[in-house]
Formats: structure tokens, sequence, C-alpha cells
């Protein structure tokens, strides 16, 4: 009751609400101007006309986004969810470019690695019977020469990818990291190794010298060594 | 006697235009002027201006979250500490690491990174082990239990990336086993399942060459680009990461309703 003078202070739009809600500009204009001029003063009374006017202020601010949206200087929902659909996707499109180009930026296209493949000199260089240790410490390789071939085997131990070493004497490799042990051949045989040494492909190139590829490598537990690839028949 | 002088030295102090363009609250004497220091704060005002009683309890939280964020700043200023002399590059590696250790000042600096690389990991999982026993998961706190997830794998990320950067024979056959994971990825590693199946007639599209684990060594074995990759991504890209994930971390501690105590 005590706040009823204060509401009717401010300008009584009651008469104006239906103007306001058609949707021509001119309809805005008369709502924002004739409100001043139809202001009744306060009355110390209050009506049943006026209770409901002072409902009418608290719906104002519902029912103005409405009236301004139809103008036509602003947008109306529709276009604006179109557009902003419209922008969402153009910013997705672009950033799902940008994690794309990142992407293939990871992947480069000249690689500076040392070379897979080398010549290993002519095969009479190496004797029957004998483990050459001369490209373990460049190339990662051993080349053997059995009775009746020539294969190279990978200085990889099959564990945990230590390098074993050559004891002759013993005729075995013997990798020092966790004592796996693999014959002449590469087949493991003691040690935690679960599988034989790896051979790479070993060819003759045009000059007649051994050429080690070891981009191919061969596995015995997948049957690879019977490859004619994997061996060198002098 | 000496009440006087010392007292009109820090009201001098206070009355300082720089000091207080600095300092609004001046010393605090009230509860109001002491809340207000923390909340006026940026270092201050991540911690809560009061604390519930059992937040402070060691035996319940450990303070293993609280050792975890510290132990990662010591890594923070001895990583940075290293870059100063270490180079990412196969060459000069190795002996950057034996030099950090003989030859420059304090060579434990490099140790107190490994130790506390060694650390984070320890404490981090104790900070999820005592997380999960507490029930401190549970809602409100699932959100945040998620996040401390993607910590965890960040933290295991650092550690494995930094694992590289020495160059001896542990870290190049570490990473070489542990890329070598990442080879046999389904379908987008080459050596993994269903990666045989993605391509057109005899052109293969995933091979040793375009794979997960290449994207990763940077080349089809552990060599230069590798070390290069792992040092960039140790030293800028996961700890850039990690810190953003820390930052919502600590700020969800706060937003669900602090420290989760004894119900």
């Amino acid at each position: 009751m005590s706040d009823v003078p204060e509401n009717n202070q401010t300008p009584n739009p009651t008469p104006n609400v239906p103007e306001e809600r058609k949707e021509t500009p001119p309809a805005l204009n008369q709502g924002s101007s004739e409100p001043v001029a139809k202001v009744p003063p306060p009355k110390p009374v209050i009506s049943a006309e006026q209770l409901h006017a002072s409902k009418q202020i608290v719906t104002k601010p519902i029912t103005r986004p409405e009236a301004s949206a139809a103008d036509g200087t602003d947008m109306d929902r529709r276009t604006f969810i179109k557009w902003m659909t419209l922008g969402w996707a153009a910013f997705a499109a672009v950033l799902g470019g940008y994690g794309a180009m990142m992407m293939r930026f990871m992947f480069p296209n000249v690689l500076f690695e040392p070379k897979q493949s080398f010549r290993a000199g002519y095969p009479d260089e190496y004797p029957i019977g004998e483990v050459s240790e001369r490209f373990k410490d460049k190339h990662a390789v051993w080349i053997v020469r059995d009775s009746e071939k020539i294969y190279a085997l990978s200085t990889v131990c099959t564990h945990l990818g230590c390098t074993p070493n050559w004891l002759g004497n013993e005729g075995k490799f013997k990798c020092p990291c966790h004592g796996s042990g693999f014959y002449k051949t590469g087949i493991n045989f003691e040690g935690p190794a679960p599988r034989p040494l790896e051979r790479f492909k070993i060819s003759l190139g045009d000059d007649g010298q051994i050429v080690i590829d070891k981009t191919k490598k061969f596995q015995q537990e997948k049957g690879e060594w019977n490859d004619p690839d994997s061996y060198l028949i002098v | 006697m000496s009440e006087e002088p010392k007292k009109r030295l820090i009201d001098k102090l206070e009355e300082n235009y720089v000091w207080r363009s600095i300092f609004r609250t001046g010393v605090p004497r009230t509860r109001r002027q002491r809340m207000m220091v923390v909340l006026n704060s940026v270092f201050l005002h991540l911690h809560p201006v009061r604390l519930p009683k059992h937040a402070v309890k060691v035996k319940y939280t450990w303070c293993m979250g609280g050792l975890s964020f510290f132990v990662f700043l010591v890594l923070t200023v001895t990583g940075i500490l290293l870059m100063f002399y270490y180079r990412p590059t196969v060459e000069y590696a190795y002996g950057d690491i034996i030099d950090l250790k003989e030859q420059v000042p304090l060579g434990i600096m490099r140790e107190i990174h490994r130790w506390g690389a060694h650390l984070m990991v320890i404490t981090v999982w104790l900070h999820m082990f005592r997380v999960f026993m507490t029930g401190s998961y549970k809602p409100p706190r699932e959100f945040n239990w998620s996040v401390g997830v993607v910590l965890l794998v960040l933290t295991m990320l650092l550690s494995f990336t930094g694992y590289l950067l020495p160059w001896d024979q542990l870290a190049i056959w570490a990473i070489t086993v542990g890329s070598n994971m990442a080879g046999a990825t389904p379908f987008f590693g080459s050596s993994g399942p269903g990666a045989s199946l993605l391509g057109i007639g005899d052109v293969n599209f995933v091979h040793a060459a375009s794979d997960a684990r290449f994207a990763l060594l940077g080349g089809r074995f552990v060599g230069e680009a590798t070390l290069l990759r792992f040092y960039v991504l140790h030293c800028i890209g996961f700890p850039f990461i990690i810190m953003i994930f820390m930052i919502v971390h600590f700020w969800r501690v706060r937003k669900d309703g602090g420290i989760s105590g004894p119900t």
C-alpha cells in the first residue's frame, strides 16, 4: 500500500501497451512520447486500474525487447541465430584447419637420419666361421659368415635393447645388461631375451660389395630367415 | 621506551604513498583486515581466507597435493637453471649432463631436478591415493578428480620426455621401448592392429614414416630430431599445458567447498 504513490510517479504506460505491441516503428515512438503527456498527477486514492497499472510497469521490460526487435534496425532472433551458427561454424572450421596444420607440421618431409643402408666390403674379406665386429660401432651390425652363407645380425638385444658382446672363446653373444646369451646364429639360449637377434637384408651390389639394408629386418620366430634376402650365398 | 619510535616507523612506512599503492589494507589488526590482506593479494588469494580445522590436519591430507605443487615449483626453477647449460643435440647433450654434474658450480642442481622428478611422481600418486581413500572424488568433486587424472598423465609425460634428455644408453633404449608402444596403437601405429586396413591398393597410409610413433620421434628411430622434440615438449609444451590444468584444479578445490574433510 505504501509504495503505490511511488509507482504512480513513474510514467504510466497502461494505455500504450497495446500500441507498443504493434509491429511498426511509429507505435514505438508514440509509446515513448505519449506517456509524458498522459501521466496523471499522483493520486492519494488507489483504484483497481492503478493497481493493474503497477503490474504493467513490472511487465514493461519484458515486452520491450520484442518491440525493439521489430523496428527493423535490430536483428530478429531467427536471423541472429542464423548468423551466430554461421559464425561459430566458420570459427570451428578455422580452428580445425589450424589443428590439421599443426598435426601436419609434426611430420617432417626430410629426415636427417643416418643412412640405413651401407656397403660392407667384399665377401672374401670375411673368413668362414668368423664374427666380424667391423661395423658394430658405426652401424650396429655383426657380419657373420658360416660355411655356406653370410648374414648380418643386429646388435640390439631383443630383451631391452642393450648391445651384447661377442665372446669368441665361448662362441656366443652375451648381453652385459641382464645376461641374455645368443648363439652365433643369433638364436637366444639363456637369460631373459624372449627371441633371437634380428637379421638385416643383405645383398651383393653392382661393384661386388656386400650391401646391407637395415630398413628390412628378418625375424627367426616368424620364419623369415628362410627368405633369400636375409642371407648371401657366396 | 622502544615501543614509541617503532610504532612511528611502522606508521611512517604505512603512510608512504608507494607502500599504500601496493598494500591497500595496511598492517592487519582486525579480523576484517586480515581477510582483506588475503583477498587483495594475487598470491595469497590462492589460499582460502578461512580454513576449516580439518584442512590443516596432516593425518588426513598428508599434504600431498601441496607437496606436489611445491616439488613442481622446485622442478621449474631447477629446470630453468639447467637450460642455461644443456644443449639438446646428439653431439653435446650427454657431455653437457656430465658437465652439469662435474664442472658447473653447484653440480647438485641437476640431481635436485632428477630427484624432484622422481619425488613428484611419488607425491602425485600418493595424493591420488589419499583422495581415493578419503572418498574425496565423490560429488561435488568428481570433475576435479578428472582434472587430477589429466594432471597425473601430464606428470608422467613430463617424466617420460625428461628421461631422454641425458642421452645415455638407458635414455635412448627406454624411449625406444616407450615409443614402440605408440607404434602399436590401433590404426595409428604402423605395427598396430588395423594399420594395414588403412590404404588403397598397394599404397599404405600408415607406415613407419607416417604413424603415431613417427610423429613422436620426428623420425623412424630415436635420433637427433627426437631429442629436440622431447626437449621442447619437456621444457615448454607440457609445462604450459600442466599449468593450465593446475589453475583449474586449484580453483575447483576452492569452488567445490575447499579441501574435503571427514564427515
